[in-house]
């Protein structure tokens, strides 16, 4: 075909067919949506880095041996699947909408991928510090069912008095010889502290919520050897002024030093004592006997 | 005299006030866009016309959508790269053929980067490169067509492809290699 024919020839097409370009605003839309979906991606992957970092955080990696027989095993118990496999989705789609922006291409797939997950990472450091982790933990456990909260999986694994571990709220009582402490399930239980070693009372004096290890007597009945605040890192100040106010409105009581409030005054306390919170609680006491519950070994 | 002295930026906006100009980018690309979409497809001459009708009807269709980043060269010649492409998923294969012309430029251009064709005669090279050529993945044909038959540098070729610029250096490594492997095949004595 000579050149004339086929310019003559491309011309009348566009005449006939009345083809014109498409409007800058077809081009804008479609630039603005992959920017847009790439920055929600963006946005959810670092909500879900921040609920790891939140699962992990709470983890009780230091305690795993009263939780499990073994660090692969509690790995197993605690890990954070669905958050791993949510994060993993949405670098993807994260970088799938940045590669195909105007000069997406001209990073290398490694670049994109290490730069979706360092942006997840720093957000997830951020929102996990504002709480957000929390928020969104708490939220979906009440609008997705099947969905078991850190907080729940946490009281599970904790409050087990069989195996010697027993998880609750310290309830005041005018007996001095035991603690009535009332556990994650409402049950009550009579706590004999004789055992406990005075360290142990800097704790009880200034956190409610506590996890005993020692010795399951009978139903009703738990002999202390060690005690240590049950606590959540990373709570959102405004789920738990939430649930204080349900508390408050189901005639419960609330605990005076609850979460981080209480652990970071008691931290402050043991600093002074140069204590280390975990060493208390790793801490054997003989008049204790055996180890207090079949999952402790040394 | 509008062609000579416009740029192809220019041209871009004179055909969006009035499609008449655009007629004149149809000159300046024709040949080029003629030349190349037979290189990477081997089609017959006559076959080719359809696929350039639709190629410089998408130009025109996208015009606005031109990035001023990248020289509009590189964005016409991605857009034919595209268009085969589309094209030859619908039919679903390539036709084999050889269609590839061969001037002492590009046998210069492939003496010049190979070391190994150095020491080949140029004669024999310039009978038996078309048959190599065909011989290779279609990736490898086509990125060793833009370095070396359109003269494309690795920026041009990354903007073309929409490949990183470290990939394409990474396929044209490849392409040489199995261009190379090609050629001992062919029972060269290097």
């Amino acid at each position: 075909m000579k050149k004339e024919d086929l310019k003559n020839k491309i011309l009348d097409v566009i005449r006939e067919k009345e083809i014109s370009p498409k409007p800058k605003w077809h081009f804008l839309v479609k630039d603005y949506s992959v920017w847009f979906f790439g920055i929600v991606s963006v946005l959810i992957g670092g909500v879900a880095s921040s609920v790891v970092i939140f699962v992990l955080i709470n983890g009780d990696w230091m305690s795993y041996r009263f939780l499990s027989d073994s660090l692969l095993e509690h790995t197993i118990k605690v890990a954070p699947y669905y958050w791993l496999l949510f994060l993993g989705i949405f670098i993807l789609v994260a970088d799938y909408n940045f590669k195909n922006t105007k000069e997406g291409y001209r990073y290398s797939v490694p670049k994109i991928v290490g730069l979706s997950i360092l942006t997840s990472i720093i957000l997830g450091l951020i929102f996990y510090s504002v709480g957000l982790a929390h928020i969104t933990d708490y939220a979906l456990s009440n609008r997705l069912p099947g969905y078991h909260r850190l907080n729940d999986i946490k009281k599970e694994m904790w409050n087990n008095p069989e195996t010697g571990l027993l998880a609750g709220t310290v309830i005041p009582s005018e007996r001095s010889d035991v603690l009535i402490v009332e556990d994650f399930d409402g049950n009550r239980w009579e706590v004999s502290i004789s055992n406990l070693m005075p360290m142990h009372f800097i704790i009880l004096d200034n956190v409610e919520r506590v996890v005993f290890s020692g010795k399951f007597i009978d139903e009703g009945h738990f002999e202390a050897c060690a005690v240590k605040p049950w606590e959540l890192k990373g709570e959102s100040p405004y789920i738990r002024e939430k649930m204080f106010e349900q508390m408050e409105q189901s005639g419960m009581h609330i605990p005076s030093n609850y979460g981080s409030v209480g652990g970071g005054m008691m931290r402050r306390g043991l600093q002074d004592e140069n204590l280390d919170e975990r060493n208390i609680f790793w801490m054997r006491i003989n008049n204790c006997g055996s180890p207090a519950g079949p999952k402790i070994t040394n | 005299m509008v062609n000579i002295e416009k740029t192809d930026e220019e041209l871009v906006a004179l055909s969006l006030q009035n499609r008449d100009f655009f007629a004149y980018i149809v000159d300046r690309y024709e040949e080029k866009m003629f030349r190349y979409v037979r290189r990477i497809t081997n089609l017959r001459e006559e076959d080719l016309s359809d696929i350039l009708q639709d190629i410089f009807i998408k130009v025109y269709q996208n015009l606005n959508d031109y990035d001023r980043n990248l020289s509009f060269s590189s964005w016409i010649y991605r857009i034919a790269h595209n268009q085969v492409v589309d094209t030859y998923r619908k039919n679903k294969s390539r036709p084999q053929g050889n269609y590839i012309d061969v001037d002492d430029s590009v046998i210069e251009n492939f003496a010049n980067d190979f070391d190994f064709v150095k020491a080949i005669d140029n004669k024999y090279l310039k009978e038996n490169i078309k048959n190599i050529l065909d011989h290779l993945d279609e990736n490898y044909k086509e990125i060793l067509i833009l370095k070396f038959f359109e003269e494309k540098d690795y920026k041009e070729i990354s903007d073309i492809l929409k490949k990183p610029m470290g990939t394409v250096a990474t396929l044209i490594n490849r392409a040489k290699k199995q261009f190379k492997e090609e050629l001992e095949k062919s029972k060269i004595n290097l």
